[in-house]
């Protein structure tokens, strides 16, 4: 299956008061036609900045380097305007908080008709039935009523599904959902990941899904990339990854999760925290965390190295050493 | 045993007002008559949706907010009928972690200040006396001494958490309530300050009150466990009996919504329809009956009590005999 998106050699950097500031630094992944990718790590490891980079929605100060190539395209190279054909068009993207990111001043109805009028040429009554299709599609009831009502009459559950009515509206052939059920609860969150479980599946649109929830991916990715510290530490399909984890940080992000249906005395942690990215370790990003550091770590980066099927930025895979 | 804390029939209406003159129309009704009952040495969790009134609940107790109604018993006096003075006495046996550890600690003050104030304000120890007992604190919680002359921006997230909870150890209380403690911190940051609440339980003979959404947290770390529905609990149990068994419908689906971290395992999910109803117009009879998929007529007209169905498990539902022979 042929590649949709091919992001290679990504860096993007902040300016501050300090100077520039990489927060991904050399991210390199693939996605695949009718594929779901997941995009794991904690808070600043650089995966929602990974994706804004990829929308080129980064902040004034931000720029990035590298390849994104989608269908071939450079999307780094495209102008403003080639962008906006593709923004919301061909990629689209859900985002964690469907109260900040829908307008609280229009109707829903509105809202996403709107993607439809800018991006195809219809007529406004087929951009409403267009909308209203979408509102039925994402499982809302009384589609026709939604249509004209405020995101602020809308529960978080339903916003959500809004939000993924508004990203579908014009058959996209990526979806960017960036932690789209961290801010529900756990039932309405069953409720949004068998509804985009079922979109992927009618439309076989790829998706990059970005989470910490270990759960979410297990149950909702094809492949999955580990980020620490703005690179890629492991990249593996799903059932490699959770079987098989190389990397001491997913192996110790993996123990460090509280489980339904087993009993622990005590969890595994990671001691310390994440580094910030201006004071970022020399050698391996994660090596004073590590709990297998070798002197080595602490003086030169390990590469994302490829162990069969998978991949894996850490020394103890290293050939020919030790 | 005799309980820590015994809370029967809490209530917490909070009113809401309409039109110029702010006329009273009706009631959110936050917790709708609560019994809980907290041995010495026990965690108990409360675990539940957003809205379902489990943080109000610890609030109430704490008469952060006034209850509405109901008995709060702590060692065998009601504190809902405390004076003022005789409550602030009191709240040097009941303490409290928040969520929020950024918005939790005032940015202005260093950590020693904000440690040493509540054994100034309850006027224990000497000087002396009272920063020995923060360092020791300090240290117990996993920071240094130095870190005592820093302000709160200074820490991560998991430090300040830490810090919370030193400043909820100094005064030695009976109780902790703590209120989604770890939710607002990454998952290997989570995992640290678990196992310090559990190396504390064992440390100080702590009696927690640990009030939380997720699950496996509260199975992680609790002895017994309470399910709010809407203001109410639902079902209450041993841990262990709560998980391997659950016999509300509603726990049921909560167990099942919960995505496992295993690509493999079978997905038998229970996908509850609709939206969590509004507290300020709860449903008739059983609050849960519209999600429900055992609903029948009788759960629309009666509400359902707290009954018995084994040894220390309490369920309120007409239909949990038929629940259970699905489990």
């Amino acid at each position: 299956m042929s590649a949709i998106l091919e992001v290679k050699q990504l860096r993007t950097r902040f300016k501050n008061d300090r100077g520039k500031v990489a927060v991904v630094d050399g991210v390199d992944f693939s996605i695949r036609q009718g594929e779901t990718l997941g995009v794991v790590g904690e808070s600043g490891c650089g995966k929602s900045v990974t994706s804004l980079s990829i929308m080129r929605l980064l902040p004034q100060n931000g720029s990035s380097e590298g390849h994104i190539l989608f269908e071939g395209k450079d999307l780094l190279a495209l102008s403003e305007k080639q962008m906006q054909s593709v923004r919301g068009n061909e990629i689209a993207m859900i985002f964690q908080e469907p109260m900040t990111s829908l307008n609280p001043l229009h109707t829903v109805g509105k809202q996403i008709e709107e993607a439809v009028l800018l991006h195809r040429s219809v007529s406004k009554e087929d951009a409403k039935k267009r909308a209203i299709e979408m509102l039925k599609a994402v499982g809302m009831p009384r589609p026709e009523e939604i249509y004209g009502e405020f995101p602020h009459q809308l529960s978080g559950g339903m916003r959500q599904r809004v939000m993924i009515a508004m990203a579908m509206a014009c058959d996209p052939k990526l979806i960017i959902a960036d932690e789209p059920t961290t801010a529900l609860d756990v039932t309405i969150q069953a409720q949004i990941l068998e509804l985009m479980q079922e979109v992927k599946e009618r439309t076989g649109t790829s998706i990059m899904l970005i989470t910490h929830d270990l759960g979410v991916v297990a149950e909702m990715c094809d492949r999955v990339i580990v980020m620490y510290a703005g690179q890629v530490v492991e990249e593996a399909d799903v059932e490699t990854l959770f079987e098989d984890p190389k990397h001491p940080y997913t192996i110790g992000l993996m123990n460090s999760i509280p489980e339904l249906d087993e009993e622990l005395e005590y969890l595994e942690t990671i001691p310390g925290s994440v580094p910030l990215a201006h004071q970022m370790p020399s050698g391996c990003r994660f090596a004073p965390r590590c709990s297998k550091v070798m002197p080595i770590c602490h003086e030169q980066a390990p590469e994302l190295m490829e162990l069969g099927a998978q991949k894996c930025r850490c020394w103890l895979y290293a050939k020919g050493e030790e | 045993m005799e309980p820590l804390l015994q809370v029967r029939g809490l209530k917490q209406h909070f009113p809401i007002h309409s039109g110029a003159f702010r006329k009273v129309v009706g009631h959110v009704r936050a917790v709708d008559g609560i019994d809980l009952t907290v041995y010495p040495g026990e965690t108990v969790g409360i675990v539940g949706e957003s809205g379902c009134g489990k943080s109000t609940t610890g609030r109430t107790i704490l008469r952060l907010v006034e209850p509405t109604a109901g008995e709060v018993l702590f060692n065998g006096k009601d504190l809902a009928k405390l004076k003022k003075e005789e409550m602030r006495q009191m709240r040097k046996d009941i303490q409290m972690v928040f969520q929020d550890p950024y918005a939790s600690l005032n940015p202005r003050k260093t950590i020693k200040q904000i440690l040493l104030e509540s054994l100034e304000v309850h006027g224990i120890g000497t000087s002396k006396e009272r920063l020995k007992t923060i360092e020791e604190i300090i240290e117990v919680v996993g920071l240094q001494k130095e870190h005592l002359d820093r302000h709160p921006h200074d820490f991560s997230g998991g430090q300040r958490q830490r810090i919370g909870i030193a400043r909820a150890l100094v005064l030695k209380p009976k109780l902790i309530i703590a209120d989604e403690p770890v939710s607002a911190l990454d998952v290997s940051i989570q995992s640290q300050i678990l196992n310090l609440l559990k190396d504390l339980k064992k440390e100080f003979d702590l009696t927690l009150l640990f009030i939380s959404h997720d699950l496996s947290v509260v199975k992680h770390l609790c002895d017994r466990v309470a399910v709010m529905y809407l203001g109410r609990i639902v079902e209450i149990a041993d841990k262990r009996k709560l998980f391997e068994n659950p016999s509300h419908p509603y726990t049921q689906a909560l167990l099942s919504a919960v995505p496992k971290a295993n690509p493999k395992a079978k997905r038998e999910r229970i996908i509850l329809t609709g939206d969590l109803p509004s507290p300020a117009n709860p449903p008739s009879g059983c609050t849960f009956h519209p999600r429900c998929r055992y609903a029948t007529e009788a759960c629309k007209t009666t509400a359902p009590q707290l009954q018995e169905v084994g040894e220390g498990h309490m369920v309120s539902c007409h239909h949990y005999k038929e629940v259970l022979s699905t489990v």
